[in-house]
C-alpha cells in the first residue's frame, strides 16, 4: 500500500462496567494516560488527536472534543472526532493510523469511549418517540435476530450454535482483566437457561452495554521502538461502506465487509487468511454473529463458521482463535468497542495479552461494523516489519 | 410536506468525578473552589487537569465570593434557558483570589449598571443542590477590593461515588419535516394505502426516505402496492418492546410487500408463531379507523392471506 | 506530499427554512450539479465522507440516510465525522495524500430550522459549568466582542460596516436569499442583540447542504482546466473554558495559518468563517491578512450560517473564484467551537 510505515506502539483502555464514575474527561485520560505510559510518551509528545464515539444524542454531550481538548493535550494540536456508528471504534483508529502513514504527522493518539451511564441507552434507541419515523420495532435484537435464521439456514446450521459461542467468549472474558462483570461459575448450561430474547438469541448470548474508553498511540517508524513492547506494524487496513436501504444487500454476509477485509489482506500480502492470519478480534455484538463474521472475513470456508465454533477450532488455544478477550461479551461500550478489538489484535502481536494471549501469534485482525450492517472496518496488524 | 411538533426529552446524567464534584458541594456550602494550576495561578472553576497544559491538577483552594467583571454582554430578552426571565447580562468574572473568568449570570437591573471592571457578588439560590446553580446569579456588590487571598482547602473524607453525579435531563423542541417522499407514503398510510416511490434505477422503496439508494438520484413517481407481501425473513420476540400491547412471544418479520424491492419490517400475527416461516404469504391489517394518523403505526401488523407460500427462489435476493 | 486541488463545488438552501425536502432531498442536488461540472458519477468517486449533526435532526445515526443520496451503492470507501463539512475534507485529504484514492466527494449538511440550534449548542459547552446556565452562541460570542472592543482593537461602527459589506455581497451571489443590504448607519440603528452584537452582526443561521469534489494530480487536471490546488491545509484548537483564553486573539488560526503556509500569504481573497463581524477583525490579525485581501466577496456566513456545512463552502467559495479565473490564490477557513475555540486554515491556488 502506498505510504509510510505505522506501528501502534501504546494501547490503554479503562474497565468496561455498567457505570464508570469517572467524568467523562477522566475516564478518556485513564485510557489515554496509560496507552501513552504504554508507549513511554507523554502529553507533549503527541502530535495530533483523533477521537471517536457513540451518537450525541446518546449522552447529550455535542462535539465533545471541544470540551475534551484539554483533558487529551489537544490544545495547540489538531483533534477531530469521527462517527461511523458501531464501527467508529474501528473507523477511528485507522483514520489516526492514516494520519502518519501519509506523513503528515509522526505521533497520534486516538481515543474512543462511550458513556452510556449517562444517558438512557433504551429510550435513545427506540428514537424518542420522534414523528414520522417508525421505533425499532421489535428492539435491536429484533434487527439482528432474522439475520442470524437466515444464516441458519444458508449455513444448516444447528441450533445450540450461538450458546457454544458465548460460552467461549464468556469463558475468554474470565481472563480479561477489563472484562464488565465476568460470570466466574458460567457454564452451558446457564447460558441455555437463560432467558430467550429474540429466538435464537438468549440473554447470555446478547452483550452488556457498558462505560470505557480506549486509546491507542500509533506513530511512524522513527518512533516504533519507544513502547514498553514491541511495535505492532499496521500491515493493511480498510473501511468500506454501503447504503442501508439499496435492496436486495446480504446482511448475512455483506459485501461491505468482504471488501474491507479483501483490501486489508491485499494490503498486508496476505493470499491465504485461514493459514497467516494467527488470531482475529470481531465485532460480535450477539454470539451467533461470530460465525457469520468468521465466514465474512474469510478466516474460515464459506459456511463453516458454525462448524468451526462447535469444533473448539476458535478457542484461544484453538485453530484460529476468536474473540480471545471475551469479545462484546466482555463489554460493549459502543464508542469504544471498535478500538477495543483492534487493540487487542495489537496487544496479541505485541505478546501483551496476559491470561488470554494466543501463543506465537504474529499476525492478527481487527473488525468492527456498524449501522444497520453498512458500516465495516478492518484491520491487520503484526510482529514483523513490512518490506 | 408534513411537518409535526415534537417535545425531545432526555433523562441525561452527569458524571462528576472527585474534582468537579468537589466544587459543586462547596457551592452547598456556599463556598467556592478553585484549583491551582502548575505556573501558581488559581482557576476557577476547577477541573482536574489544566485545560491548556493537560497537566494533572490536584490543589484545590477556596476562593472569594465577589469579583470583577472581566467582559459581559447584556440580554434584553432572555431566551428559554437561560438563567434569569428578566434582562440580565452573562458575564466572565474574576473572582478574588482566582487569576481565570469564571462564566455565569448578573442580574444588574439595567444596562446601565454594567461595565467592564465592575465589581460584583454572589447571589446563593434558596435551595443549595450541588449544581452550578446554587450559585443563582452574581449581582453588583458596593464593597471595595478586600485583598484576598485564596485559602488551601483541606482534604476532607473522600467523597462517595454516589456524590459524584446528578440529574441534567434536557428538553427542547422540534418541527420535524417528513420530506417529500415520506409525506407521500405517509398521506397513503393515512388512507391505509402502502405507497412507496420508485427512483430512476426501478426500484420502489417503502419507506422512502427520499433517495434512490442504489443510483443516489431523487425518488420520482409514487407508485401504490398492493395490501399483500411476502415474509423474506423474521425471528420470534420473547421480551415486552416499549409501546406494544402483544403476546409474547410474537413474530416479527421483513415482508417484501407486492411490488417493493426493499422490506418493511412488521409484526406477524394470526398464526401460531411457530408457523411463521420465510415464503408465507401475508396481508396488511390496519389499526381502528379512529386510530389512524400520518404514521407508521398505522400499520398493526400482517396476518397470511391465505395464499400458497411464494418459492423462496422468487425471493432468493432478501434470504 | 501529492498535490491535491478542489476541482468542483456546489450548494443549495442557504434560507432559514428550506421546506422543500428533508435533508437526503436537500443534499441530492449539489451532488449531481458538483459531479455533472466535471462529468463524473457517483460510480467514479473513489472516496467520499461528509458532516453533520445528529442533534440538527434530532435522531442518532441520522448521518447514515445521507450514504443513499452520495451514491455508495454497492460498496465504498466512506467515512463520516460529527463536525462541519470541512473536517470532512480534511479526513478526504488525508486519504488522497496516502494514495488510497485519487478522487473524493464531500458533502455537509445541515438542517438547523428543524431544532431551536441556540438551546441545541448549549450541549457543546463544558457539562457542568457553562451548559446548565444554557448561554445560546450569540451570547458567548458577544462577551467576546466586548472584549474586543474594551481592548481597543475594534468598535462597534467597525462591526456594522463589516456587516454592511457582507450583506452588499451576499445580495450579488444567487446562492444566497437575501433582497436588500443595510448599511452600517441603519444597522447601528438597531437594537442589540446581545450587547454589543447586533442583528446584522451576527449570523443568520440557515439550512443548507455542500458538496465538493477533491481530485489529485492529473485527476484533477483531467476533470477540471484550473484546480484549486491545496498548497497547506491545518486545523488546530484552543482551550475550551472562555475563562483562560485571551479572547482578543485567535492562537489555533494563527497556529494553523502558519502550519498551512497561509499567515500572511500573499492572497486575493480570503473566505472566513466569520459567523459574526467581530470575529473577521480577530481571524485579519491571527491570519495576518494584509489589507487589500478581500474578505468574503460571497458574503460569507453573517447572512447564511448553514451548520455544518458553512466552513466547507467557505472553502468551496475560495475555491470557485480560483477555478473560474477571479483570483489566483485564496484563503480559506473553518471554525468549530465557542469564540473560534478551533480553527482550519487552507492556501488555495489556482494556476495559469
Amino acid at each position: 500500500m502506498g505510504g509510510q510505515l505505522a506501528a501502534v506502539i501504546g494501547v490503554g483502555q479503562t474497565q468496561l462496567a455498567h457505570r464508570l464514575y469517572m467524568s467523562i474527561a477522566e475516564m478518556t485520560r485513564q485510557a489515554a494516560e496509560r496507552a501513552l505510559a504504554d508507549a513511554s510518551m507523554d502529553w507533549n509528545d503527541i502530535d495530533a488527536v483523533v477521537l471517536g464515539k457513540t451518537p450525541d444524542i446518546f449522552d447529550g454531550h455535542l462535539f465533545p472534543e471541544l470540551f475534551l481538548a484539554g483533558a487529551l493535550g489537544a490544545v495547540g494540536k489538531p483533534i477531530f472526532r469521527i462517527h461511523t456508528a458501531g464501527s467508529v471504534g474501528g473507523h477511528t483508529g485507522i483514520q489516526a493510523a492514516h494520519l502518519v502513514q501519509a506523513g503528515i504527522f509522526e505521533k497520534v493518539l486516538t481515543v474512543t469511549y462511550a458513556k452510556e451511564s449517562e444517558g438512557d441507552l433504551n429510550w435513545a434507541v427506540s428514537g424518542g418517540g420522534i414523528p414520522f419515523y417508525s421505533p425499532l420495532v421489535a428492539g435491536p435484537g429484533g434487527y439482528f435476530a432474522p439475520h442470524i435464521r437466515a444464516y441458519m439456514r444458508r449455513a444448516d446450521a444447528p441450533d445450540h450454535t450461538g450458546i457454544h459461542i458465548a460460552y467461549k467468549d464468556r469463558r475468554n472474558a474470565l481472563k480479561n482483566p477489563y472484562a464488565h462483570s465476568p460470570i466466574p461459575d458460567i457454564s452451558l448450561e446457564m447460558i441455555e437457561k437463560s432467558p430467550i430474547l429474540w429466538d435464537p438469541l438468549r440473554y447470555l448470548e446478547t452483550c452488556p452495554s457498558s462505560d470505557g474508553a480506549a486509546a491507542m498511540v500509533i506513530t511512524s517508524e522513527k518512533y516504533a521502538d519507544a513502547g514498553s513492547a514491541p511495535p505492532a506494524w499496521i500491515l493493511g487496513s480498510s473501511c468500506r461502506s454501503e447504503a442501508s436501504t439499496a435492496p436486495r444487500r446480504d446482511l448475512v454476509n455483506p459485501l461491505g465487509g468482504r471488501e474491507a477485509a479483501k483490501v486489508a489482506y491485499e494490503q498486508a500480502g496476505i493470499k491465504d487468511p485461514q493459514k497467516e492470519i494467527d488470531c482475529a478480534e470481531l465485532y460480535v455484538p450477539f454470539s451467533w454473529y461470530e460465525a457469520m463474521w468468521v465466514e465474512n472475513m474469510g478466516l474460515c470456508d464459506q459456511h463453516q463458521g458454525w462448524c468451526n465454533a462447535l469444533e473448539g477450532k476458535n478457542e484461544i488455544d484453538g485453530e484460529m482463535p476468536i474473540n480471545m478477550s471475551g469479545g462484546l461479551m466482555s463489554g460493549n461500550a459502543t464508542g469504544a468497542t471498535g478500538m477495543i478489538r483492534l487493540m487487542e489484535a495489537v496487544m496479541q502481536v505485541r505478546g501483551q495479552a496476559g491470561e488470554h494471549q494466543v501463543d506465537g501469534a504474529r499476525i492478527a485482525l481487527g473488525h468492527a461494523f456498524g449501522g444497520a450492517a453498512q458500516y465495516f472496518s478492518v484491520w491487520v496488524v503484526g510482529s514483523r516489519k513490512p518490506r | 410536506m408534513l411537518s409535526e411538533p415534537w417535545r425531545f426529552f432526555f433523562p441525561y446524567t452527569r458524571t462528576t468525578g472527585p474534582t468537579v464534584g468537589r466544587f459543586l458541594c462547596g457551592l452547598q456550602e456556599q463556598k467556592i473552589l478553585g484549583i491551582r494550576r502548575t505556573d501558581g495561578t488559581v482557576m476557577v472553576p476547577p477541573h482536574p487537569f489544566d485545560p491548556v497544559t493537560s497537566e494533572t491538577l490536584s490543589e484545590m483552594v477556596e476562593v472569594g465570593t465577589e469579583g470583577v467583571v472581566t467582559s459581559w454582554t447584556w440580554i434584553a430578552e432572555p431566551l428559554a434557558k437561560h438563567p434569569l426571565d428578566r434582562a440580565f447580562a452573562f458575564a466572565l468574572i474574576k473572582l478574588d483570589g482566582a487569576e481565570t473568568g469564571f462564566f455565569h449570570a448578573i442580574d444588574a437591573g439595567e444596562e446601565s449598571r454594567m461595565s467592564t471592571g465592575m465589581r460584583v457578588k454572589v447571589r446563593w439560590a434558596p435551595e443549595l443542590k450541588g449544581h452550578i446553580s446554587d450559585i443563582a446569579c452574581f449581582v453588583p456588590s458596593e464593597a471595595p477590593e478586600p485583598g484576598y487571598e485564596s485559602v488551601r482547602v483541606e482534604p476532607e473524607k473522600p467523597m462517595p461515588p454516589e456524590r459524584w453525579r446528578y440529574d441534567a435531563p434536557f428538553e427542547t423542541h422540534y418541527e420535524i419535516l417528513a420530506g417529500k417522499s415520506m409525506s407521500t407514503y405517509l398521506r397513503g398510510l393515512k388512507e391505509k394505502k402502502l405507497i412507496g416511490m420508485r427512483g430512476p434505477s426501478g426500484n420502489v422503496y417503502i419507506p422512502p426516505h427520499g433517495a434512490d439508494a442504489t443510483t443516489g438520484l431523487a425518488l420520482e413517481e409514487p407508485v401504490e402496492l398492493g395490501q399483500d407481501g411476502t415474509v423474506v425473513r423474521y425471528c420470534i420476540v420473547n421480551i415486552p418492546i416499549r409501546g406494544q400491547q402483544i403476546e409474547i412471544p410474537f413474530a416479527a418479520a421483513n415482508i417484501l410487500v407486492d411490488g417493493a424491492d426493499n422490506t418493511l419490517m412488521a409484526l406477524v400475527q394470526g398464526i401460531p408463531h411457530e408457523e411463521v416461516r420465510i415464503g408465507l404469504r401475508v396481508k396488511c391489517v390496519w389499526v381502528d379507523d379512529e386510530e389512524l394518523g400520518l404514521s407508521e403505526s398505522n400499520i398493526k401488523w400482517f396476518v397470511p392471506n391465505g395464499e400458497p407460500d411464494q418459492p423462496l427462489s422468487e425471493i432468493e435476493g432478501y434470504l | 506530499m501529492r498535490d491535491i486541488a478542489i476541482v468542483s463545488f456546489a450548494q443549495r438552501g442557504n434560507q432559514p427554512e428550506w421546506r422543500e425536502g428533508n435533508d437526503i432531498e436537500l443534499l441530492i442536488d449539489p451532488i449531481n450539479e458538483a459531479l455533472d461540472a466535471v462529468g463524473m458519477s457517483r460510480q467514479d468517486v473513489q472516496f467520499t465522507t461528509g458532516g453533520s449533526n445528529d442533534f440538527l435532526a434530532g435522531q442518532a445515526f441520522s448521518f447514515v440516510r445521507a450514504l443513499d443520496a452520495v451514491g455508495v451503492h454497492p460498496v465504498r470507501d466512506d467515512s463520516h465525522v460529527e463536525m462541519d463539512g470541512a473536517w470532512a475534507l480534511y479526513e478526504a485529504w488525508v486519504n488522497l495524500q496516502l494514495g488510497h484514492a485519487d478522487n473524493a466527494l464531500i458533502w455537509g449538511l445541515g438542517k438547523t430550522s428543524l431544532g431551536k440550534m441556540d438551546e441545541l449548542s448549549t450541549l457543546s459547552l463544558d457539562p457542568y459549568y457553562m451548559a446548565p446556565l444554557g448561554p445560546d452562541p450569540d451570547s458567548i460570542a458577544a462577551i467576546q466582542a466586548r472584549a474586543l472592543i474594551d481592548a481597543g482593537k475594534s468598535t462597534e461602527r467597525e462591526l456594522a460596516e463589516i456587516a454592511a459589506a457582507r450583506q452588499e455581497a451576499a445580495v450579488k451571489n444567487e446562492r444566497i436569499e437575501l433582497d436588500s443590504a443595510k448599511s452600517a448607519d441603519q444597522i447601528m440603528e438597531e437594537p442589540y442583540l446581545a450587547s454589543p452584537l447586533r442583528r446584522s452582526t451576527a449570523a443568520r443561521v440557515t439550512d443548507g447542504a455542500a458538496v465538493v469534489i477533491l481530485a489529485a494530480g492529473e485527476e484533477a487536471r483531467k476533470l477540471r482546466e484550473r484546480p484549486a490546488w491545496i498548497r497547506g491545509i491545518d486545523h488546530r484548537i484552543d482551550a475550551h473554558p472562555l475563562g483562560v483564553r485571551d479572547l482578543t486573539d485567535c492562537p489555533s488560526a494563527r497556529l494553523a495559518a502558519e502550519r498551512a503556509g497561509a499567515f500572511g500569504a500573499d492572497a486575493d481573497i480570503a473566505e472566513l468563517h466569520s459567523a459574526y463581524a467581530h470575529e473577521e477583525v480577530i481571524l485579519r490579525n491571527a491570519l495576518g491578512l494584509g489589507d487589500h485581501v478581500e474578505v468574503n466577496p460571497s458574503g460569507g456566513p453573517l447572512l447564511a450560517n448553514s451548520v455544518m456545512a458553512t466552513g466547507l463552502i467557505r472553502l468551496g467559495e475560495a475555491a470557485r473564484r480560483i477555478m473560474r479565473g477571479e483570483a489566483s490564490r485564496a484563503i480559506a477557513h473553518a471554525s468549530h467551537g465557542p469564540c473560534l475555540q478551533s480553527n482550519m486554515v487552507a492556501l488555495l491556488e489556482g494556476v495559469s
